[in-house]
């Protein structure tokens, strides 16, 4: 059994394990094992898609200019669930992703990537927008912000989100089927 | 030999200045995109839809700025009658001129934002264009 496919492969997004199946999250510098009690999909749907110049109350976005990362609240998961998403942006901007208060995603040394209008022209699944919400302590819900990159003033900066959310048992150890999950990258 | 097409991924929308109304002068009416990195987006026009009401033909030229300010144009005159009727110049008939930066110095440099000189003042145009980039 591949560990890691589904993960971030191209294609539809589909949920990573079945009903009462294990994982293994990487959260508070340690691997932790669940078993996955439920599955529900979030279909897109209007009330995934949110305006950041909105939720920052900023009016209009100069060309270049940034709305600062945001608190989603509407991607907010309770302690024992975990969210499953991918996502896209409907105005010309650059969507960037914190997590953990400031810890930016998709994210290597040298620069932070974005998804843009461009993203889904050459990854139509979004698969390389996966990204994941565990509930519990710790801050580690989804900051987003986004840069005007279409050279005008624009008065709205819209993106959506969609995929699964999975609802968690602890386990006492890590099941020897678990699947492996980055959940924030630490 | 077999030759493998390489996708340039474009987006289309209209000219960012929106309905212009020309000033005989130099008129912006697309801003380039640019990247979070400072990349610039590059544009072809596709579509040019002009309406004159000043009584007589206005002569449309499309080009940029050099770095010096001066306009540099790009497209053969067009020219747009009186009304009626309204004035379109559609894909198929632009040539496929990429709008585009240079940063050289002064006059050898090019801004690349897209920008109209009409004859006369007060005629309405509208711009869609293909942004390529990312």
């Amino acid at each position: 059994m591949n560990f890691v496919d589904n993960l971030y492969s191209p294609g539809p997004i589909t949920p990573i394990c079945q009903i009462k199946e294990h994982l293994a999250i990487w959260s508070e510098q340690r691997w932790i094992g669940y078993q996955v009690d439920y599955i529900e999909p979030k279909p897109r749907s209007s009330a995934f898609v949110l305006d950041l110049i909105a939720l920052a109350g900023v009016g209009v976005l100069a060309p270049n200019a940034a709305v600062a990362g945001q608190l989603i609240q509407a991607l907010q998961v309770d302690s024992q669930e975990f969210s499953h998403l991918r996502w896209f942006v409907i105005d010309d901007i650059e969507g960037q992703l914190w997590q953990l208060s400031n810890m930016a995603r998709f994210a290597g040394r040298g620069g932070q990537a974005g998804v843009n209008l461009f993203t889904p022209v050459y990854d139509p699944w979004l698969a390389t927008t996966t990204f994941w919400i565990l509930g519990g302590p710790g801050d580690k819900d989804a900051r987003i912000g986004c840069t005007n990159i279409s050279g005008a003033i624009i008065g709205q900066a819209r993106m959506g989100f969609f995929g699964y959310t999975y609802r968690l048992s602890k386990e006492e150890a890590i099941h020897p089927n678990a699947r492996y999950i980055p959940a924030q990258g630490r | 030999m077999v030759t493998t097409p390489i996708l340039r991924a474009s987006i289309r929308k209209p000219g960012s200045a929106g309905l212009v109304t020309t000033t005989a002068g130099n008129d912006l009416v697309h801003t380039l995109g640019i990247g979070r990195s400072g990349v610039v987006r590059t544009a072809i026009i596709r579509k040019v839809l002009a309406y004159n009401n000043t009584g007589g033909p206005v002569t449309l030229q499309f080009g940029t700025l050099d770095l010096a300010a001066a306009f540099v144009q790009y497209l053969p005159d067009l020219v747009a009658l009186n009304a009626p009727p309204e004035n379109s110049w559609l894909e198929e008939e632009l040539p496929a001129v990429e709008f585009s930066p240079l940063g050289l110095a002064g006059a050898l440099g090019r801004l690349g934002d897209i920008y109209l000189v009409a004859s006369a003042a007060l005629v309405l145009v509208q711009v869609e264009v293909e942004e390529y980039g990312f």
